[in-house]
């Protein structure tokens, strides 16, 4: 394209500024800002706006390229254009299955309540009522582990070692009443080991102290018959002393 | 112009109008289906005039139809018109010779 270019009033001649060292500038001037404009556009990327109608246009003329005009119409009149965003609507519902997901929950709890989900309210209640009761427990179980430091780990183990040499002597006895009355003793045996493993301190309840003195004036008292045992046990060297049991559990715990 | 020409001409024009309607959300995908499907049964018109008359109908309810058909059929016609004229000025001149001729004898 060529320009009149007048100089002084006068003269004109005509020239192609394409060629003249000023439009050179300006246009190299004016590319470098196109550039920057275009690399300012790209740094802010504009969030594609989902629009289904727009995806079914660009069906509409793809098939209208690639089908003819009237196949494209009729392949719209006979909504086949639908189907293909229906499925991809499908996909997209799917990947945003867990952002519905939450803001469902959101929903739920802002939700105010009513009589149907007074009941579950009332429930969650109940519920939290049972776990702070639960807590309040597992402090207590706690407190009493740590007291159980104080266990008379002495006794259990006499008491079970004990129990072993009965329910071995039960195993060796042949005459009803004799067995019978070894049970007894272990059964007995046992309930120490029990009372020894839930009170560690020795510590009797009340009533059971009373139970316990009014037993001792019994003559068949089980626990003085067992004492008894135990002592001749031990003098027959046939169970361990309290003082062999220590030392094994001293280097028990050593090691 | 050609009846088949002018179908395939206003198929063009009205697939533009829908594309570009969905496009700038003036029209909906359902919107698009109806238009298609009062619109397919009208290209089984026998004559151009019948068709055209067909589309003045369509076009009052349809303004994809509407654009469509100001933009084809004024073509159409524009072209008839030219194609009237041109005859009617070649049996003119037809008549015109004879006459002269008639004259001349």
């Amino acid at each position: 394209m060529e320009t009149k270019i007048l100089t002084n009033g006068t003269n004109s001649t005509t020239a192609d500024p394409l060629n003249t060292a000023e439009t050179t500038t300006m246009k190299k001037n004016f590319e470098e800002k196109e550039i920057v404009i275009a690399d300012a556009s790209e740094a802010i990327p504009e969030k594609p706006e989902h629009n289904p109608d727009h995806e079914i246009a660009d069906e509409i003329l793809k098939s209208a390229k690639e089908d003819g005009f009237e196949d494209a119409l009729q392949k719209l009149a006979d909504g086949e254009f639908e189907k293909d965003l229906k499925e991809s609507e499908v996909v997209k519902a799917e990947e945003n299955l867990l952002e519905e997901l939450i803001v469902d929950e959101e929903i739920f709890i802002q939700e105010p309540i009513t009589p149907e989900n007074g009941y579950m309210v009332e429930r969650i209640h109940e519920l939290e009522a049972r776990v702070a009761n639960l807590e309040l427990k597992n402090k207590e179980l706690s407190e009493r582990l740590r007291n159980s430091e104080n266990l008379n780990i002495m006794t259990i183990f006499s008491l079970a070692e004990i129990a072993r040499i009965l329910a071995e002597m039960i195993k060796e006895e042949e005459k009803g009443e004799e067995k019978v009355s070894l049970l007894e003793i272990l059964v007995e045996v046992l309930q120490e080991i029990f009372h020894a493993i839930i009170d560690p301190n020795g510590e009797m309840q009340d009533n059971e102290k009373e139970e316990h003195s009014s037993n001792e004036e019994e003559e068949n008292n089980p626990r003085r018959t067992l004492l008894e045992i135990v002592e001749k046990l031990q003098a027959e060297g046939q169970i361990r002393t309290n003082r062999q049991i220590q030392q094994d559990v001293h280097s028990a715990q050593a090691a | 112009m050609t009846y088949k020409t002018l179908q395939t001409n206003f198929e063009r024009e009205l697939l533009f109008q829908i594309i570009q309607n969905l496009r700038h959300k003036k029209l909906t995908h359902e919107e698009a289906k109806i238009v298609a499907q009062r619109f397919m049964p009208v290209l089984k018109s026998e004559t151009a005039q019948e068709f055209i008359e067909s589309l003045a109908k369509l076009a009052q309810y349809h303004p994809e139809i509407l654009e469509a058909f100001i933009k084809t059929i004024r073509e159409y016609e524009k072209d008839e018109v030219a194609n009237t004229l041109s005859r009617a000025r070649v049996c003119l001149s037809e008549f015109a010779t004879n006459d002269q001729l008639r004259i001349n004898n």
